[in-house]
């Protein structure tokens, strides 16, 4: 049974971690989503190696999505609906377009960061977390200010 | 309000018009339970505050989802899940000390690593233990059985015992009498009496926690692991707080104490009492 999650700046320094950890770890495709959409010229390199560090690892990932979390926390959803996640086969393409190439430039010029769910895909899914929970933030705040203030 | 919140959003994803708000609302399954908390605790702390979320609030957070309702421990050596996820989230170093111990109930096999542990003067001067083989032996075996006494474990290293924790209800006989006071010696023989008695004192007494390591493991973040798993194994037994006696010379465990969440609630003259709630 896995008794630890890495978030994404552990994921970066995995060899600080003992082997009694690793093994019973795990991350999650958020991690992965967040060091491949952060990555340019500069970083390039450093997060190539991590990602890679990552899967050849065979630390379990989660592959569910934050949102598809958040739909399975509700049985009515559930008993309704049959989610077909296709994101996460792109992500892995994503990912493996990243690994082989040598450099940023050839990594923007791969057919998997152009593709429609490709890189920009999925900054985007990055950015819309960040606004969504500033969103959620402001309207959760303004709904104890109200109850405290009744 | 965070549940709903979440139920707004599927309600809106969703786009079905007989599948309202409140029904996805009524039918929250308790998957992500730690999130929930986690994000409530954030929104009431940022109101307090009046502070806005940080850059990177967003993404941290996200991750909190990934522990689901399960007893998982996120790593990380990020402030915010110190502040807000304070008993399931350890740091880088934390989490090595964390996988390389473990607690676990002592038998025989460890009467005479147990004997070397309680011979040491520091042990001997805190929890008083007769260290004569017969005695320790007799412990060991009985060790979960004193009225006192809810709990013991080992504190093993890479399989070496390195000290014990207890998780302890001091039984109060003096709460006998504020329960139905009564001098009618058939009512005080009576088994169902008794029983009831029994109850209300397993209700009413506090449980503390006692740490003892070996000194050639003190300072290396065993104490404070071994704390952490048994506040866990407390929180999975429904215990909903838990006391710690600190000495006041002791500095160390006074920081461990506080790090775990611990608030000072008395002070004395030799002993201050922390109180942590799961």
């Amino acid at each position: 049974m896995k008794k630890y999650y890495l978030d994404t700046n552990v994921v970066y320094n995995l060899t600080k971690l003992s082997p009694a950890v690793l093994k019973t770890s795990f991350t999650s495709v958020f991690t992965m989503l967040e060091i491949i959409t952060g990555i340019n010229e500069t970083s390039f390199g450093l997060r190539k190696s991590v990602l890679k560090k990552l899967l050849d690892s065979k630390i379990e990932i989660d592959f569910l999505m934050p949102e598809e979390l958040g739909f399975k926390s509700f049985d009515c959803y559930n008993e309704n609906y049959d989610l077909i996640e296709e994101r996460t086969k792109s992500l892995m393409s994503l990912a493996k377009a990243l690994i082989s190439s040598n450099s940023h430039d050839e990594y923007i010029k791969t057919e998997a960061y152009g593709a429609p769910m490709g890189h920009a895909f999925f900054k985007d899914i990055d950015e819309k977390i960040s606004r969504d929970f500033i969103a959620a933030t402001a309207s959760g705040t303004e709904e104890i200010k109200f109850l405290i203030d009744e | 309000m965070t549940i709903l919140g979440l139920a707004e959003s599927v309600a809106a994803a969703i786009g079905n018009p007989d599948l309202d708000v409140e029904k996805v609302f009524n039918s929250y399954n308790g998957l992500i339970s730690t999130y929930v908390e986690v994000f409530s605790r954030y929104c009431l702390d940022k109101m307090l505050h009046r502070a806005l979320p940080a850059k990177n609030d967003a993404a941290d957070l996200t991750h909190v989802r990934y522990l689901r309702n399960r007893y998982i421990k996120l790593v990380s050596d990020d402030a915010i899940y110190k502040r807000y996820l304070r008993n399931d989230s350890l740091s880088l170093a934390e989490a090595s000390i964390d996988a390389d111990m473990e607690l676990k109930v002592l038998g025989l096999e460890d009467v005479d690593a147990y004997s070397k542990l309680i011979a040491e003067k520091d042990i001997i001067e805190e929890f008083a233990i007769d260290p004569s083989p017969d005695r320790i032996k007799a412990s060991i075996t009985g060790l979960n059985s004193s009225p006192d006494i809810a709990m013991t474990w080992g504190i093993f290293v890479e399989g070496r015992l390195t000290g014990f924790a207890q998780l302890c209800r001091k039984i109060d006989s003096n709460k006998t009498h504020e329960f139905e006071e009564t001098d009618d010696i058939d009512m005080l023989l009576d088994d169902e009496y008794q029983q009831r008695i029994r109850l209300k004192q397993l209700t009413v007494s506090p449980f503390t926690i006692n740490i003892a390591i070996g000194e050639d493991y003190r300072g290396k973040g065993y104490g404070k692991a071994a704390t952490r798993k048994v506040l866990e194994m407390a929180s999975k037994r429904s215990v909903k707080e838990v006391f710690l006696h600190i000495a006041h010379y002791n500095e160390y465990s006074r920081r461990m104490a506080v790090s775990l969440g611990a608030e000072l609630i008395e002070e004395s003259m030799f002993l201050n009492v922390y109180r942590i709630l799961l």
